[in-house]
C-alpha cells in the first residue's frame, strides 16, 4: 500500500460531453458503486460518528444513554489499566517485532541464494500464518504450559529449570511473542524475498569488485536497497501489533493472566466494552487506541524513513 | 568459509527454521491421536503410544463441531463472496467510469481506510442489535461485507489492464457490462482470487466479531466454539487439539490449492490477512 495516491487517469470523456449530460445518466455508474457505498455508509462510516458520540455518554447498552461530556477521555487519560496496557502493547510488539524481522531476513537470504526444493521451504514458512489463530493459541498453551509442556520438557532435559511461561508476567509476554514471531515470520521472509529479488545482481557485484566482503556487501548494498521494504514490515508488524487480541485472550483470559501482563489495548477495550457493558469508556478506549496507533505508526515511519534520506543527501 | 560449506550453512538454517515452524503443527495433529491418559500425562509425548482415530468422532460428540464448521462455511464464505462483487464493481466504476463525485467519492473511503477496526465495533454492534441482528447471518455478514482495501487494490489491478482491450470489445458491440464480465473480470483472476482467499481466511479466523454477536449453536463458528470446547473439557487436550486440527486443515487446503496467486499477491501488494 506504498501508492495510496489515486493515478490520474486519461480522460474517457471529452469535458463538453461531461456537464452537458443529466446526472440520472449516469445510473448505471452510480449503481455499480451502490451496493460498496451503502454497506459502506452503514457499517463503515456511520459506525465512526456514532463512536464519536457515544465516547461522550455513560451507556450500558439497556437503560437509557445519560450524557457525560469529556468525563471518558479525562478518566481514559488517569486510568492506570489502560496506561499499563499501551505498554504491554508496546513491549510485546518489541519483543516479537525484533526478533522476526532478523530472522525473516535470515530466511530470505537463505531462500534467495541458491537453494533447492523453494518451494517447499515457501510453503512450510507460509502455513502458521494460514493457521487458525485460535487453534494455534491453544496448541501454544499446552507447548508453554508449566507441567505437561514440550518447552518446560526440553529446559528439564538439558539440566535447567522449568519456567512458568503463563503464571509469570514475563512468561506470558515471551509466549505472546513467541506465537506472534511464529506466525509471522514466514509472511515477511517472503515480502523479504522479493525485495532481495528486485536487487539488481550487477549491484551486488560491483560492491565485490571494489573489494567489499559478504558482511560489508549486505550491510552497505543489499540492506539500504530494502529500506522500503523493512519500512513496509515494520509498518504492517506495527498496526497489527497495536491490535493483537486473539493470543493473549487464548492464552491467559480477558483480564491478561497474572499481574494483568498480557493485557493488550484492544483486550482491555473488549473487557471493559463487552465483558462489563461499558459502551461509553469502551468507545472512549477505542479513541484512544486510534490515537496511540497513528502516533506509533507516525514514529515508526519517521525512525525508519531518515537514514534512507541521508543516504539520499550525501 | 568456502562456498560450498556456505551453501550448507544456509541450507541447514533453512532446514532448522523450517523444522522449528512445523512443530506446532505436527505436535497438534500427533496429539490429537493421542488416548485420554496419554495426552494428560504428567510427562508428554510426542508420537502416538497408540493411534486413536476415534477421537474424530469423539470430538463431534462433544460439541456441535459440524455445526461450527457449516456456521464458519457460510459466515466466511458469504462475507467473501458477497465483498469480492460489490469491491469488483466498485472497483471497476472507479477505475474506468466517469461520472460526477467520483474523485470525493473514492476520497473519502481512502480517508476511512486509516481507522481501526476497534473505533467502529461498538458502535456495529450497537447497530445490529437494534436492527434485530443478534445471532442471525445477516447481522453476522453485512458489516463485514465490504472492504476498503480491497476496492482500491481492485482498482489499481483494474487501471493497469489496457483500455485498448475493452475498446476493441466495445466496438465489436459490447456494451458496458459485457465489456466487464467478459474482458475485465477474466484478466482479473488472479487478483480476485487472492483478494477472496485473503478475506476467507481472515474470516475463519475472525473470532471478536461472531464472539460479540453470535449467542447460540445457529451462528457460532470454529473460532469461538474451539474456545467454548476447552471450557466444557479443558483437560482433555487430545480431543480439542483433534478439533483444532479439523479447523486448520480447511484452510491449508485452499492455501494449498491457491498458493501461487497468494504468494504472488504477497510479493505485489504486501496485503495481509490481519
Amino acid at each position: 500500500m506504498t501508492d495510496v495516491l489515486p493515478r490520474v487517469d486519461a480522460p474517457a470523456e471529452s469535458p463538453a460531453t461531461k456537464t452537458s449530460r443529466p446526472w440520472f445518466s449516469f445510473l448505471p455508474q452510480y449503481l455499480a458503486i451502490s451496493p460498496f457505498y451503502i454497506l459502506f455508509a452503514v457499517f463503515g462510516i456511520y459506525p465512526i460518528f456514532f463512536a464519536a458520540y457515544l465516547a461522550l455518554q455513560r451507556w450500558d447498552g439497556i437503560g437509557p444513554m445519560e450524557w457525560a461530556g469529556l468525563e471518558n477521555f479525562t478518566f481514559l487519560l488517569t486510568d492506570g489499566e489502560f496506561w499499563d496496557a499501551i505498554i504491554n502493547t508496546l513491549v510485546i510488539w518489541v519483543m516479537s517485532t525484533v526478533p522476526m524481522i532478523v530472522l525473516a531476513l535470515l530466511v530470505a537470504l537463505g531462500l534467495n541464494s541458491a537453494i533447492r526444493f523453494k518451494g517447499v521451504y515457501r510453503l512450510a514458512y507460509f502455513t502458521p500464518n494460514v493457521t487458525s489463530i485460535v487453534a494455534m493459541a491453544i496448541v501454544f498453551g499446552s507447548v508453554f504450559s508449566e507441567e505437561f509442556g514440550i518447552v518446560n520438557a526440553l529446559l528439564t532435559a538439558i539440566g535447567l529449570d522449568p519456567v512458568g511461561w503463563l503464571s509469570d508476567p514475563w512468561g506470558i509476554k515471551v509466549t505472546i511473542s513467541a506465537m506472534i514471531i511464529w506466525r509471522w515470520v514466514g509472511y515477511n521472509a517472503i515480502i523479504f524475498l522479493a525485495g532481495l529479488q528486485a536487487i539488481s545482481p550487477e549491484v551486488i557485484e560491483a560492491a565485490k569488485i571494489d573489494g567489499a566482503n559478504a558482511w560489508q556487501t549486505f550491510t552497505k548494498v543489499t540492506l539500504p536497497l530494502l529500506r522500503p521494504v523493512l519500512l513496509f514490515s515494520v509498518l504492517m508488524s506495527a498496526i497489527g501489533g497495536m491490535q493483537v487480541f486473539v493470543e493473549p485472550q487464548i492464552l491467559v483470559g480477558v483480564s491478561g493472566g497474572v499481574e494483568n501482563a498480557g493485557r493488550t489495548m484492544v483486550l482491555y477495550f473488549y473487557e471493559r466494552a463487552f465483558q462489563q457493558n461499558d459502551f461509553g469508556y469502551g468507545a472512549a478506549i477505542a479513541w484512544g487506541i486510534v490515537i496511540v496507533v497513528l502516533l506509533f505508526a507516525l514514529i515508526n515511519w519517521r525512525l525508519v524513513q531518515r537514514p534512507q534520506r541521508d543516504g539520499a543527501a550525501r | 568459509m568456502t562456498t560450498d560449506a556456505k551453501r550448507r550453512l544456509v541450507v541447514f538454517t533453512c532446514f532448522l527454521v523450517t523444522a522449528v515452524t512445523m512443530i506446532p503443527i505436527v505436535m497438534m495433529v500427533l496429539v490429537a491421536f493421542q488416548s485420554d491418559a496419554e495426552s494428560m500425562a504428567a510427562q508428554p509425548s510426542f508420537w502416538p503410544g497408540s493411534w486413536h482415530p476415534e477421537n474424530l468422532t469423539r470430538a463431534f460428540d462433544l460439541v456441535p463441531l459440524g455445526r461450527f464448521l457449516l456456521n464458519t462455511v457460510i459466515f466466511a464464505g458469504g462475507t467473501t463472496l458477497l465483498e469480492t462483487a460489490t469491491a469488483a464493481l466498485a472497483a471497476y466504476a472507479f477505475a474506468r467510469l466517469e461520472f460526477p463525485g467520483r474523485t470525493w467519492l473514492f476520497g473519502i473511503y481512502l480517508a476511512t481506510l486509516m481507522i481501526p477496526t476497534q473505533v467502529t465495533l461498538v458502535p456495529q454492534f450497537v447497530l445490529v442489535a437494534k436492527l434485530g441482528g443478534i445471532d442471525t447471518w445477516p447481522g453476522m455478514i453485512l458489516p463485514h461485507a465490504f472492504t476498503a482495501i480491497g476496492v482500491f487494490l481492485l482498482r489499481q489491478f483494474f487501471l493497469g489492464i489496457p483500455r485498448d482491450y475493452e475498446e476493441a470489445a466495445r466496438l465489436d458491440g459490447a456494451n458496458r457490462w459485457q465489456a466487464f464480465t467478459k474482458v475485465i473480470l477474466p484478466l482479473a483472476v488472479p487478483a480476485i482470487a487472492t483478494l477472496a482467499v485473503f478475506k476467507f481466511i481472515g474470516q475463519w479466523n475472525n473470532l471478536l466479531w461472531p464472539l460479540i454477536i453470535s449467542n447460540s449453536d445457529a451462528t457460532r463458528t470454529v473460532a469461538v466454539g474451539l474456545q467454548f470446547f476447552q471450557d466444557t473439557n479443558g483437560t482433555q487436550w487430545n480431543l480439542l487439539l483433534m478439533a483444532a486440527t479439523i479447523t486448520t486443515v480447511p484452510l491449508i487446503v485452499i492455501f494449498f490449492l491457491t498458493q501461487r496467486w497468494f504468494v504472488q499477491g504477497i510479493s505485489m501488494s504486501g496485503l495481509g490477512g490481519r
